[in-house]
């Protein structure tokens, strides 16, 4: 035994031979699933934007650009990114601003605190489609709860997500309060990080508490902001699961996102070419985006 | 006569615990009607929503009729035993495929790891949602729609996965490897017998997380699968709103069982948790 312990210990190259081998070993089941069921359908979709593919067609031929003039030609498509864009537009303030104001909320450790903690996050471990469910009924015109307290306080009832105007502020404050704890949980560390001394230095100084914030919190927490702006720019472009269970984009194409136009195009109209192409460009989009806002946060860095 | 610094401490508290309250409320009045509705004979579900009175909060006659129907007009305990089945082997699937590649990246240097690893963190930007549809084709290339392995296997190796592990990982002091290592361990030795007992926590914490999101998951379900053998919960509680009638005792019975389960998961391993979001940040 101590003779093959030692031989061993005396090439340290074949050692170094099988760690090499076993390390590609151990990372294979990974590296496979991840190239055969993330970078192949990325590659795939490429190919097929460049293709005729009808899946109740039996052969696929190449058609060079064609989906991607149809997609751009087609009014619907732009009618789905503008009812993303929106919605992104107001998601982001919101879910910002709330989570902010909630982690500021919750931060100071009281009697109870955790319970307040936990209750403002627990939306966010329950599920989409069930969220879905609740606020479609609160929002029901005739027996939601929204209309029921509107009504008791003297207001005109709202039509909520029957209406073309209103479907996509009803979905972004559904959206707010389902997500809100994330953004909440991440700021709360950001807030955490920040030294007490500086807020002790600050009111020795005789600063008053908006000033410190002002002066304090606000600079130091503009990393942890720009994050949570770029989480939730991805998240809203990604909006799928409401849509499908309450509105199934209507009324009027109000609440047709571009996922939901993805998954129509692809699964209901079986027109893969079209529905790759859009999952190019969305894929595209969000890569944009993202790294639009990691220059940004790169560039406040040095600042 | 107190001193006014010490009353005007006390409105302070006193305000701030009144809002804490009063958006708790907000926040948790869904499911806290959603359990009452669900108690309610099926005519009544709506009936006290206007005027606001007591009743709109509390059912007035509770029944079990709605779970009744839940279990005995649909297979919903089939839908549930699919889930399980699907979360659980799933889970267990991404953290041993996944925790091995951790520690390889936590550990064992060859030539072009790191630029590996930089390339499979930049796969994290892709959004699911833009490859559904390819990963649909190639799903169903296999044959493999309407099996448990289109709801299994394409999910369970995860870069997310992997770097939670990994960072965990790095902080395990190697002289505890190091005494394996001169014991003979092989890579397997040390990784099971070493580095795996000491990352129960990060495990749990990931495990946790994952078994959710496939407790939650419904639009590659929804995709990959269409007979109703496979169906799962989340797609379940969908299809029952789905016909022209709105099954409303079903949906809200339903839902109530599918919330029950992760918010107690959640209750119960909240700071395991709250860990694993912190970690990594990407949650969502």
């Amino acid at each position: 035994m101590e003779g093959i312990a030692s031989l061993r210990m005396r090439r340290p190259g074949g050692l170094k031979w099988t760690g090499y081998l076993s390390g590609y070993a151990f990372i294979l089941p990974a590296l496979t699933g991840i190239t055969v069921f993330g970078l192949l359908p990325l590659a795939y979709a490429f190919y097929v934007s460049f293709r005729r593919y009808d899946l109740l067609a039996p052969t696929s031929a190449f058609i060079g650009l064609a989906n991607y003039r149809r997609v751009i030609a087609d009014p619907t498509f732009w009618r789905a990114l503008l009812n993303t864009a929106y919605y992104a537009a107001l998601l982001i303030p919101a879910q910002t601003v709330l989570g902010l104001i909630l982690a500021l909320l919750v931060q100071k450790n009281s009697p109870g605190i955790s319970i307040f903690r936990a209750s403002y996050y627990l939306p966010v471990v329950s599920s989409m489609v069930v969220a879905s469910t609740l606020w479609r009924i609160m929002y029901d015109a005739q027996n939601g709860i929204f209309n029921s307290v509107l009504l008791t306080i003297g207001l005109p009832a709202q039509p909520f997500l029957t209406s073309p105007s209103q479907a996509i502020p009803a979905l972004v404050l559904m959206m707010t309060w389902k997500w809100v704890g994330i953004s909440m949980l991440i700021l709360l560390g950001g807030l955490n990080a920040i030294p007490a001394d500086y807020y002790e230095a600050a009111e020795m100084d005789g600063a008053t508490r908006f000033q410190s914030f002002k002066l304090i919190t606000l600079p130091l927490l503009r990393r942890v902001l720009l994050f949570i702006v770029v989480i939730n720019t991805i998240n809203a472009f990604k909006l799928f699961t409401p849509i499908y269970v309450i509105t199934r984009g209507g009324p009027m194409e109000s609440t047709l996102t571009l996922v939901f136009h993805i998954f129509r195009t692809g699964f209901r109209y079986y027109d893969m070419g079209a529905a790759s192409t859009m999952s190019v460009l969305l894929l595209l989009l969000v890569l944009g985006l993202t790294l639009a806002q990691f220059g940004l946060l790169r560039s406040e860095r040095d600042i | 006569m107190r001193p006014p610094g010490i009353l005007r401490r006390k409105v302070q508290v006193s305000l701030k615990y009144a809002v804490l309250i009063a958006v708790a409320l907000l926040f948790l009045f869904p499911y806290f009607w959603m359990f009452g509705a669900s108690l309610r004979p099926i005519q009544e579900i709506f009936a006290d929503v206007y005027p606001l009175s007591w009743k709109t909060f509390f059912p007035g006659h509770f029944t079990l009729a709605n779970y009744q129907n839940l279990f005995t007009k649909e297979p919903f305990s089939r839908y549930l035993l699919n889930t399980l089945f699907v979360a659980g082997t799933a889970t267990g699937l991404d953290l041993f495929v996944n925790s091995l590649a951790a520690y390889v990246f936590a550990r064992i240097s060859f030539p072009g790891r790191d630029v590996l690893f930089i390339g499979l963190l930049a796969t994290l930007i892709i959004p699911f949602e833009a490859i559904m549809v390819p990963l649909y084709l190639i799903v169903r290339s296999f044959g493999w729609i309407d099996t448990y392995l289109a709801l299994i296997v394409p999910s369970a190796a995860r870069i997310f996965s992997i770097f939670l592990l990994r960072q965990f990982m790095l902080g395990i002091p190697r002289e505890l490897e190091d005494a394996a290592r001169i014991d003979g361990c092989s890579h397997w030795g040390i990784y099971r017998h070493v580095i795996l007992p000491l990352s129960v926590p990060a495990l749990i914490s990931l495990g946790i997380l994952t078994f959710q999101e496939h407790w939650d998951s419904f639009t590659w379900p929804l995709i990959a699968t269409n007979r109703q053998q496979y169906r799962l919960v989340q797609v379940a509680i969908a299809t029952f709103s789905q016909e022209d009638v709105v099954l409303w005792d079903r949906i809200l019975a339903g839902s109530t069982v599918a919330t029950i389960f992760p918010i107690a998961l959640f209750l119960v391993f909240q700071r395991y948790y709250v860990r694993g979001i912190v970690t990594t940040g990407l949650k969502g």
